[in-house]
């Protein structure tokens, strides 16, 4: 009888792990769009049996296992990271280079264009009243250009500051998701699928804002670390990050505009260490792009750089002159003015000076020429010119290669976008393809895979080479 | 052959990348072969008409030279897709246990990278 009453238990006990596998494949049915869920399976074990020993085997549940792994996660955060970087970088590199004219006929180049035609018909007709008039108002609209494109630029560098602010309450929000799933996880230890599945989804919110890696610790929390390592979740702390403005200490260029900056709940700077997700995005455009463009802590800004090299030159080339050929003409005025107590404020204050008159201006050359120093200012935008040269460059190469760097940003964050939108999606379909079936067992078809892949690899290797020979016989230069 | 057709061949190569490309799924065996053989028609394709270039029947113009860059973005946009899964597959095949894949100065798994298969027949 105890035999048949072991055997009759036995029985109910198996019919119980049964049903609990039963609950567990229908929790995953039940959970097949939930985001962050991964499939589950019961671990079922076979009990020991020994018919003369007492032992009457049977089976067990030994728990729940869950089809997530850890490297598989990893690379769909690192792809949504880049996603997350590129698109941020795209669309706000988009805006800046939507304020420069490429085609030359508008906006500040062609403002440029029209000062030098101004000064080329000044040179034919050096007394004429109209041409003087019209250098005048040319450099009005030229300044005004300069001071149009600084303004905007800097709104856009606002509107980033407030992208950041608030990026940075998301990955705060998100970083307390992460903390609530450590304070369960240390008050009631073991694998709950639910929460589980609103850790990872809450893990995927957050790869798309910040570079960041975890570790899973020994009592089962979960610890997030930004990019360079400073803790942003441990335990059941949060290192909350906040964004601000600042001019380091010990900067060049003092009352330059400041860089944004990330702090975390010590006041360290971790700035450095986001340079992925949308938050490495906004703050790459927010301080190395616009930073280029308007200047920053360690340097003037090209901007700046170019309309304090422009006011210059035609300044100092006005005051060598005088008004005209006779005996104890007036020496000439300047054309522009700015705020010369600040380098990185020049673009923002260039102005018409507005003490002169047509009359004022100066066309005679220091030699006596009656058109000389019109002739220098018409000649300035003349390839191989070296007056009010940056860089080796005259000012429209100089104003043409600021134009083109924005222009080459956009393209470049643009091309890699839709290039990571690929690479983050089959990232995606390759976790969800693996979610659910035992790696090992995979362990055939991951060979068949890369073989596949590498057959792939190597045609488009074949395809460049190919076209490299046949771009190279045509000279088109990629 | 003149010039057209060669031309032609251009515009089917440019077609058949990025057909293939829109066909592209990692997580289908099938489809990234049929994509394989895709980009096997295009090259083919790209050999003829390298071959109407080296021969001095095609013109350089503005047009082809665009289409050139245009399909050359295509390959290297593709290649970066590609690229990453195969990194995706040999980090996978590390984590399972497997010996990583031997690559050799082409970048072609060598004939002695069986060392995941070994694994798995162990």
């Amino acid at each position: 009888m105890p035999n048949l009453l072991a055997s009759l238990s036995n029985a109910g006990n198996a019919m119980d792990v049964f049903q609990q596998a039963l609950n567990v494949i229908q929790n995953n049915v039940n959970n097949s769009s939930t985001p962050g869920y991964a499939s589950q399976s019961l671990n079922i074990t076979s009990q020991p049996l020994v018919v003369t020993g007492g032992l009457t085997g049977g089976v067990a549940s030994r728990g729940l296992q869950d089809s997530r792994d850890a490297y598989v996660e990893e690379q769909v955060q690192l792809q949504t990271q880049s996603l997350g970087l590129y698109t941020a970088q795209s669309q706000t590199t988009g805006t800046i280079q939507s304020y420069f004219d490429v085609t030359g006929s508008g906006g500040l180049p062609a403002a440029l264009n029209s000062l030098l035609n101004a000064f080329s018909a000044w040179s034919v007709t050096p007394n004429d009243a109209t041409a003087e008039q019209t250098v005048l108002s040319s450099a009005q609209t030229l300044a005004s250009s300069v001071n149009g494109l600084a303004n905007s630029l800097s709104s856009t560098s606002q509107q980033l500051d407030t992208q950041i602010s608030s990026t940075v309450t998301q990955i705060n929000s998100i970083a307390g998701q992460i903390q609530q799933y450590n304070q369960q996880e240390l008050q009631s230890p073991g694998a709950d699928p639910g929460a589980e599945a609103n850790l990872y989804s809450a893990l995927d919110d957050l790869s798309q804002l910040t570079n960041f890696s975890t570790v899973q610790q020994s009592d089962g929390t979960i610890t997030v670390m930004l990019g360079g390592g400073d803790p942003l979740v441990i335990g059941t702390t949060v290192n909350q990050l906040s964004s601000s403005s600042a001019v380091p200490a010990n900067a060049t260029y003092p009352n330059a505009p400041p860089s944004a900056t990330i702090t975390d709940a010590q006041g360290n700077d971790v700035t450095a260490q986001i340079d992925s997700g949308q938050l490495g995005g906004l703050l790459d455009t927010r301080n190395r792009v616009l930073g280029g463009m308007l200047g920053d802590g360690q340097q003037q800004g090209t901007l700046n750089q170019f309309a304090q090299a422009l006011a210059d030159t035609v300044n100092q080339i006005l005051q060598s002159g005088t008004v005209s050929t006779a005996a104890g003409a007036a020496s000439g005025t300047a054309l522009f003015t700015y705020d010369g107590s600040n380098a990185t404020d020049v673009a923002a204050t260039l102005a018409l000076n507005s003490a002169i008159t047509p009359a004022q201006l100066a066309p005679v050359d220091s030699s006596g020429n009656a058109n000389g120093n019109a002739n220098q200012l018409a000649n300035l935008g003349n390839a191989g010119n070296t007056a009010g040269s940056i860089n080796g460059m005259n000012l429209v190469q100089y104003l043409a290669q600021i134009t083109s760097d924005i222009g080459a940003e956009n393209q470049t964050a643009t091309t890699n976008q839709t290039t990571q939108q690929q690479v983050a999606a089959q990232a995606t379909s390759l976790r969800n393809q693996i979610s659910g079936v035992s790696l090992d067992a995979q362990a055939t078809n991951v060979l068949a895979f890369q073989r596949a892949y590498q057959a792939s690899a190597q045609v488009l290797t074949v395809l460049n080479s190919i076209l490299d020979t046949t771009m190279n016989m045509m000279t088109v230069s990629a | 052959m003149t010039p057209a057709p060669a031309v032609m061949h251009l515009e089917r190569a440019r077609l058949g990348i990025r057909q293939a490309m829109a066909g592209w799924d990692a997580a289908d065996l099938e489809r990234v072969e049929q994509h394989c053989q895709m980009l096997s028609t295009a090259v083919g394709d790209l050999r003829v008409f390298e071959s109407a270039v080296r021969s001095g029947e095609i013109p350089s113009t503005p047009e082809l030279c665009s289409t050139l860059l245009s399909v050359k973005q295509d390959v290297q946009q593709a290649t970066r897709v590609v690229d990453a899964c195969v990194a995706f597959h040999r980090g996978l095949a590390a984590r399972i246990g497997g010996a990583p894949p031997v690559y050799n100065a082409e970048g072609c798994i060598t004939e002695e990278s069986d060392g995941l298969e070994s694994e798995v027949h162990a």
